[in-house]
């Protein structure tokens, strides 16, 4: 293939690059969870 | 000496607005298909009608202006700024007779949101659209997001005219020297992510209720949306109406692939390497996430509005994900933003809608390459007033590998930083001047707009003012073309009354 074409996007490389964005998303969600569960803590007893 | 444009430039500029046009008579023809098969046979007219427009401008274009000329810069930037406007129009013809809109200016707002990814809505009875008109309402995102322009280029031209609309179209990244090869790479990492997300969603539907063909449909509606950062749904509750962590799960993934630029996705799929951490963008993207997201679910917490783990996770966080990456789906009521939310937290949203996702993404706003940028050249500056006069100060930063930080490349960035800003504020005043809004509405659904989110606290509606929406449609164009191109359009007509001949 002609250089300025690139490489070729194959299937095994599209389901790592797509893995390593679930788990980037897995660990936004989880801060995210924890953010939510240390900020509930400051209502517990009522608001 | 600024040199009036001729009819050779006019003809040039006219031919690729054609193409542009045809480009969007695919986007019509394949809900059309659809409509026939599900004999939705309103929907089939109206979309065949704008198809059929479509066409009639193309063929048209190619009859009258052929022209063997070769596109400069100038002509590209044109073309990118006219075909926004032009295809917006032309895209809202099946929109406005399939009978859901008020006039055809709301149909255009309609298109023009759906094409610049923003989600801002004035249709009206949307429970009640047959699936045909809804799946071709999301597949606006889906074209829109990966750019009008960046279609033809995939499809149509393969000529020397490819890089200068890529570029104009506010794309400087390129995965590979080609640019036409670029376009269709983009594509094939859109169709990845079509093809696997819509399974995800499809399968997260299931376990939440909704199956079979009716989940399917949904599915692929929600992919669009969610992937280009786009924000319609395919009902008035947004995601709110399917009650589901796993449906809304899904949908935090595809909003965070949607908000990553192509280019990065392209570097972790050909080598994966440590880009995700490294990254300035990356970087700038996480901490105004976490930051401002602290801030909101701080806000909702010390309101009252919601007080358990999973209330301000699921209505808190998710929202200030959904704006950050610039898609704007909702999962509570707008309104509840200013009648529960407090002052902070709506004060955390309207920030991460403006600051956006990251550039070369489907997402707008100022962008995290640019709130990046814009903290390294102060760090830079403090560093300089700090250190002895002898010190040479250097700031580097990475993006792709390891750059140093220049004086230009941390002006344009705070130039654009302001024009959006600008933006902002002028669209919040011409709210203001209605005396309805307060300036917290009117400032968020200013930045919404301009930012092309999509949330909404109500100002948004089949009622609201004409000028107001004319605003915000032409706030949703900038933002979406990040200025220079709209800018050079006005430089254009200028030149076009008094430049010399």
């Amino acid at each position: 293939m002609a250089r300025e074409d690139g490489p070729e996007l194959g299937v095994l490389a599209g389901v790592r690059g797509m893995l390593v964005v679930v788990l980037a998303s897995a660990v936004v969600v989880g801060v995210g969870l924890v953010l939510a569960w240390a900020f509930s803590m400051l209502t517990v007893g009522g608001p | 000496m600024l040199i009036r444009p001729g009819p050779r430039d006019l003809r040039i500029i006219g031919l690729y607005l054609g193409k542009v046009a045809t480009g969007l008579s695919l986007m019509m023809f394949v809900p059309a298909v659809l409509a026939v098969v599900l004999g939705e046979w309103n929907s089939a007219t109206a979309l065949l009608a704008g198809a059929g427009t479509c066409v009639a401008v193309g063929q048209f274009a190619e009859w009258r202006l052929a022209t063997t000329a070769s596109l400069n810069w100038a002509h590209g930037t044109v073309v990118v700024a006219l075909a926004w406007l032009i295809g917006s129009v032309l895209a809202a013809i099946p929109l406005f007779l399939s009978g859901h809109f008020a006039d055809f200016l709301d149909a255009w707002f309609e298109a023009m949101s759906g094409l610049t990814t923003s989600g801002l809505s004035v249709i009206q009875d949307l429970d009640h659209v047959a699936y045909s008109m809804s799946f071709y309402r999301h597949l606006t995102h889906f074209i829109g997001g990966q750019g009008v322009v960046i279609v033809v280029l995939a499809v149509l031209v393969s000529g020397g005219g490819a890089t200068t609309l890529y570029v104009a179209e506010g794309r400087e990244e390129r995965l590979v020297p080609n640019v036409v090869r670029t376009a269709r790479f983009i594509f094939v990492i859109a169709t990845a992510y079509l093809v696997a997300g819509t399974l995800a969603l499809f399968l997260a539907l299931h376990v939440g209720g909704l199956r079979g063909w009716r989940g399917a449909g949904h599915a692929i509606n929600l992919l669009f949306a969610a992937f280009d950062t786009g924000g319609f749904a395919p009902t008035s509750q947004s995601v709110g109406y399917y009650h589901s962590v796993t449906v809304e799960a899904v949908v935090i993934v595809l909003m965070i692939a949607g908000t990553m630029s192509f280019a990065l996705h392209y570097r972790l799929w050909v080598r994966p390497t440590r880009d995700l951490t490294r990254d300035l963008e990356v970087r700038s993207i996480l901490l105004t996430t976490l930051a401002f997201g602290a801030l909101a679910l701080f806000g909702l917490a010390t309101s009252g509005a919601y007080t358990g783990t999973a209330g301000l996770f699921r209505k808190g966080f998710f929202t200030v994900l959904s704006a950050h990456t610039g898609t704007g789906f909702g999962v509570n009521s707008g309104t509840l933003f200013v009648t529960d939310w407090g002052a902070l937290a709506p004060a955390a949203v309207v920030a991460v809608m403006a600051f956006g996702g990251m550039a070369g993404s489907t997402a707008g706003g100022i962008k995290a390459i640019r709130i990046g940028l814009t903290f390294k050249a102060v760090q830079h500056d403090l560093r300089r007033v700090l250190m002895p006069e002898s010190a040479l100060v250097v700031t580097s930063y990475h993006s792709g590998r390891r750059r140093i930080l220049r004086d230009s490349t941390a002006r344009a960035a705070t130039t654009v930083l302001l024009l959006y800003v600008v933006t902002y504020l002028a669209g919040a005043a011409v709210a203001l001047a209605y005396g309805r809004w307060e300036f917290t509405e009117a400032m968020f659904e200013s930045v919404s707009a301009a930012a092309n989110v999509g949330l909404s606290v109500g100002i948004v509606g089949p009622d609201m003012p004409t000028l107001l929406q004319v605003t915000y449609i032409l706030q949703m164009w900038l933002g979406r073309l990040e200025f220079v191109a709209a800018f050079a359009l006005i430089g254009y007509l200028v030149l076009l009354v008094r430049g010399r001949t």
